[in-house]
């Protein structure tokens, strides 16, 4: 029967149009969760789908010896589709003394399990996308391995002791990054002929991979079935191994997708506790006269909380279906840019949307509700009685557990969470001094309205804590539009630099010590600029102060590239700390110091378990030599440029077999020089990275497209927030302008006051939000995006202006038509 | 039917204790109609406040039909408002957002009574109020408003009845036939009448007057 009347009573009120604001807050709320929860989650799993191509499979385990037959087996069991890729260098010869050393990659049936190869069939043929390897006794080979050998397609070759038809050049892989063997140009062979060529011997050097591609959790479970199977040189990969440079790309992405979420449930969440604060206000009167007509505390309360239970409920179902509408027409729109066809989004972001719908009913709206049982009836008799006293710090205190709920369930990220909740609590510890400033501050006899400037600062200090309630409003809505602004333009900067056009995209290698000063003259005589040419011995790594590394116990010992512990390791020698390189840990040569000294990369001294003073013993061309850790680098691998886990200090290699390797920048049409280089040095090997780089930037394009419309969907939910926040304080100024139009205030008078007083509302906001963000920024590119951080100054002027501009316009956009309308219009309605 | 003794009402200002009213005791029978008059700010509205059980006196005792509600917390009062009170005001008080039937149905739905439709659409027709009762109280004018209020003060079915000056906001016709209406209810309905007013219309339709000054109670007729 309570219920009953309780829904009868919410009937009524919506009919009588009280709960519009309301229901459409917790509606914009749930809808922005959905949407954007949706959105983000079918976008990632777009971009990872596209991602994956580059390992052209979803997931790879690496080996140097072959497969065991059962994992197969095991993949099959499990419902997964997968392929084998050999790599391995071998000779490949060509009529009578053509040879060139080429990077072979062997592949099964299935190959590639995801993505697609690009041949020609001649070198005027157009390019053809296929999505198998060569078949049984043909080879398909790089374009620069015909250039060599002086080849055409349909010519024969020779691997080993097979002869082969060569019939397709090809010009693009989708895992052409992804191999360690890729010295010399690639030749892709039929992994079935391997035997026929005989090259593969005990001892040889091959890398196995075996391509797995399905079900997410059936591979999880593979996996994990597999993991203890795994020996020290055995690992699994996914496309985050593969390229660092777009792992980070991915992660940050990630990180500001989910920060924009954030955002969005923040923006929501300020909503709801606008307009539950509206309902209340304007409930007082209703609650004061169902309590003089014998209500008890507890019935009001349990009228308020069905009312807000069934609004949630139906917001919850609102939410879902708009949020879904708006989501699918961004995707409609982003699928145009992105050139992808998005999976379909899970259950997550519904449940999402429930949650953020009952946290924000206990957080943003129960507080306020609250108050409403204690109004007084006596408010029946005399309207000034009877008003609680909302306890502002409660609500405050209740809402900021909220944010920090949703926001943490949304993002499950610690960091985002503390920076932007302090952020949030910062801003309202600020705008509290600043009110208690604005109500100790004499407050001015009358309403000033002689001028609009004085009228509107009259109106600011005697709603001081309206109008501190709404700076509050507009200072979180302008701060996390700012941080987003700010933190994508860092983010789509930092990427842009990090791929300039002119990004390295040949590797040369094994350049023996006589070829080294023609190598370097045949480049600058091209005008190719390089990064200067790097000394290279190759050892192994024997004890590290005395004990044999495979007495070590160590973390991840088979973590690390090509530098693991157990493999062999290019080792340099440099006077100077490399470009890019800076010292976490010791300091760099000591001039006299009388044993060989080692600088190690900070991430593979972390893995070995090195620091400072450490013997390590290396194996070089059969001989030890032994050298003392004085210094940890970091460098930064996302640069293409050749960079060593191990430096030794200049002399300590001298007398060993050392190779020279650089980079450099080659315009296609610069090609020649390659050809040219290859000609006279055969022995180089080169790696082309040209294929990896297009495909990051690809994807980071893509990835930046989907951010800027990320953005463009909160902008417009901050635009929502500062709209309902000007829409509450109309109620107020309603009657005070229809009070002073009776009294002969003209338009322009009301117009400029108004002008004025929103104007400088949001200049204050601006000004509050641009310092905040900065901080918020700062904790955001330094300790979770890792990205530089320096201060924008633009922003201290930005901040103000647009804060008042965007609010001011707001405010009179609202007001527009309370301004145009007679007195007596505005007083029947107010 | 209420019967209040050396009841005070005094409330803390800037210049110090602020006293309403002072010492005042008051029993009205049953089926009696008081008026109680004064000038603004004498105390009456605050006196009638009292009475209602809307708020508590600083001192004394008030008894509504047998029972003492001085020492009452908020909710026990609310409880003997629903059971034995109804209220005319002076600014109507009607909800916004519901209609003039919803209105007058809501004490009886709030009581749970069975009949509150029946109830309401007995009392609106009695206010002659018939035809506007899917009406919201901004389609009604002044004088209609106050006629649901009063229709819902029968309504409730509540033995007393205050009404806070019910003809202050209306014109003299208006409030003439409103001045009726009210009478001509009680009459039938046999209810306990208490109202402030500074109307001497008003005040002699009562069986009896009570004066206030400056919070005393200082002359019965």
């Amino acid at each position: 029967m309570k219920l009953l009347l309780g829904v009868r009573l919410l009937w009524r009120d919506w009919r009588g149009g009280e709960l519009g604001l309301l229901i459409g807050a917790l509606t914009v709320a749930v809808t922005i969760v959905v949407g954007i929860a949706q959105f983000v989650e079918r976008i990632n799993g777009a971009i990872l789908a596209e991602s994956n191509e580059f390992i052209a499979a979803d997931r790879l385990v690496r080996s140097n010896k072959a497969l065991p037959q059962q994992w197969l087996q095991l993949a099959d069991s499990y419902g997964l589709r997968h392929a084998q890729v050999l790599h391995f260098p071998t000779m490949v010869l060509a009529g009578d003394d053509a040879m060139q050393l080429a990077a072979v990659k062997a592949v099964s049936a299935n190959y590639p399990l995801l993505g697609v190869l690009t041949i020609r069939s001649g070198a005027q043929q157009p390019g053809e996308e296929v999505a198998h390897g060569p078949p049984s006794g043909e080879v398909w080979a790089d374009p620069r391995l015909l250039q060599v050998l002086g080849l055409k397609v349909g010519d024969k070759l020779s691997v080993g002791n097979a002869e082969f038809k060569l019939s397709a050049v090809v010009t693009r892989e989708p895992d052409s990054g992804f191999s360690v063997f890729s010295y010399g140009p690639r030749l892709l062979m039929n992994s079935a002929d391997i035997p026929a060529t005989g090259v593969i011997q005990p001892g040889s050097r091959v890398q196995y991979n075996l391509l797995l591609q399905g079900d997410a959790r059936a591979l999880a479970d593979y996996l994990e079935e597999l993991q203890p199977q795994l020996g020290s040189n055995q690992r699994v990969l996914g496309v985050r191994d593969s390229q660092p440079t777009l792992a980070l790309a991915l992660d940050r992405a990630e990180s500001f997708l989910l920060l924009a979420g954030s955002m969005g449930v923040i923006l929501a969440g300020i909503a709801i506790a606008i307009a539950t604060r509206r309902y209340t206000e304007r409930h007082f009167d209703y609650v004061a006269i169902l309590r003089s007509l014998g209500a008890t505390s507890t019935r009001v309360l349990s009228f308020y909380l069905t009312h807000l239970l069934l609004l949630s409920a139906l917001a919850v179902v609102l939410g879902c279906l708009l949020g879904t509408a708006l989501q699918s027409v961004a995707v409609n729109t982003v699928s145009e840019v992105l050139r992808v066809n998005l999976p379909a989004a899970g259950g997550r972001p519904f449940m999402l949307g429930t949650a953020t719908a009952v946290i924000s009913f206990i957080a943003f709206a129960l507080p306020s509700i609250l108050h409403l049982q204690r109004v007084s009836p006596m408010r029946v008799l005399r309207r000034d009685l009877g008003t609680p006293d909302f306890n502002q710090r409660a609500i405050y205190l209740f809402g900021i557990l909220g944010l920090v709920s949703i926001v943490f369930l949304y993002s499950g990220n610690l960091k985002i969470t503390l920076a932007l909740s302090s952020g949030v609590a910062g801003v309202a510890a600020v705008v509290l001094l600043l009110t208690w400033l604005l109500l100790k501050s004499a407050r001015v006899t009358g309403m000033q309205a002689s001028s609009p400037i004085a009228l509107a600062l009259a109106g600011i200090r005697r709603r001081a804590a309206h109008s501190a309630l709404q700076v509050f409003v507009f200072t979180l809505a302008l701060m996390l539009l700012l941080v987003l602004l700010l933190v994508r333009t860092s983010l789509l900067e930092q990427w842009r630099l990090q791929m300039p056009a002119n990004t390295p995209n040949h590797f040369l290698l094994n350049i023996a010590p006589p070829q080294a000063e023609g190598v370097r003259s045949l480049l600058a005589d091209a005008n190719v600029e390089t990064a200067g040419l790097f000394p290279m011995v190759r050892g192994r790594i024997s004890t590290v102060n005395g004990i044999a590394l495979g007495k070590r116990k160590l973390q991840n010992a088979e973590a690390g590239n090509d530098a693991g512990p157990n493999r062999e390791i290019n080792l340099t020698w440099s006077e100077k700390l490399p470009v890019d390189n800076e010292l976490v840990a010791g300091s760099w040569w000591q001039p006299n110091a009388k044993q060989p000294q080692l600088s190690v990369e900070s991430g593979l001294a972390e893995r070995m378990q090195l620091s400072i003073g450490d013997k390590v013993s290396f194996i070089v061309a059969e001989q030890k030599l032994t050298a003392s850790v004085t210094s940890i680098r970091a460098l930064d691998w996302q640069q293409m440029r050749p960079n060593f886990f191990m430096i030794l200090s200049p002399g300590s290699l001298q007398g060993y077999p050392a190779t020279y390797m650089t980079s450099f920048y080659l315009p296609k049409t610069q090609s020649a020089v390659m050809l040219q280089l290859l000609k006279r040095y055969p022995t180089l090997g080169v790696i082309e990275v040209d294929a990896v780089l297009r495909q990051v930037r690809t994807i980071i394009d893509r990835v930046s497209s989907a951010i800027e419309l990320v953005l463009g969907l909160i902008l417009l939910s901050g635009v929502i927030v500062l709209f309902a926040s000007v829409q509450t304080s109309m109620d107020e100024r309603y009657m005070e302008q229809a009070i002073l139009k009776t009294l002969g205030a003209r338009s322009r008078l009301l117009f400029s006051s108004l002008l004025f007083e929103f104007a400088s509302l949001g200049l204050l906001a601006g000004l509050l939000a641009a310092l905040s963000s900065e901080a918020i920024v700062w904790f955001l590119q330094t300790r979770v995006l890792e990205i530089e951080y320096s201060v924008h100054f633009w922003v201290f002027a930005v901040g103000p202006m647009g804060g008042a501009v965007l609010v001011a316009a707001l405010g009179l956009m609202i007001s527009a038509r309370t301004i145009r309308a007679t007195p007596v219009q505005v007083l029947r309605e107010a | 039917m209420i019967r209040a003794q050396h009841i005070t009402k005094s409330v803390p200002s800037y210049e110090g204790t602020l006293h309403i009213l002072q010492d005042i005791s008051l029993h009205i029978a049953a089926a009696e109609s008081v008026a109680v008059v004064g000038e603004s700010g004498s105390g009456k509205s605050t006196l009638l406040s009292l009475l209602a059980g809307l708020d508590t006196p600083t001192s004394g005792t008030i008894e509504l039909d047998g029972s003492g509600i001085t020492t009452l917390s908020e909710d026990q009062r609310a409880s003997v408002r629903a059971r034995l009170v109804g209220f005319v005001f002076q600014a109507f008080q009607l909800l916004p957002s519901l209609t003039a039937l919803e209105n007058v149905m809501l004490p009886a739905e709030l009581k749970q009574l069975p009949n509150a439709r029946q109830l309401a659409t007995h009392y609106l027709e009695r206010v002659g109020l018939a035809a506007r009762m899917r009406h919201y109280p901004r389609q009604l004018s002044g004088g209609e408003q106050q006629r649901v209020a009063i229709a819902r003060a029968f309504a409730s079915d509540a033995p007393i009845l205050f009404a806070d000056e019910p003809t202050g906001n209306l014109d003299t016709k208006t409030g003439a036939r409103i001045i009726d209406l009210l009478f001509e209810l009680n009459h039938d309905a046999d209810r306990t009448l208490v109202l402030v007013t500074h109307e001497e219309r008003l005040a002699k339709r009562c069986t009896r007057r009570v004066q206030l000054e400056a919070g005393r109670l200082v002359s019965e007729q």
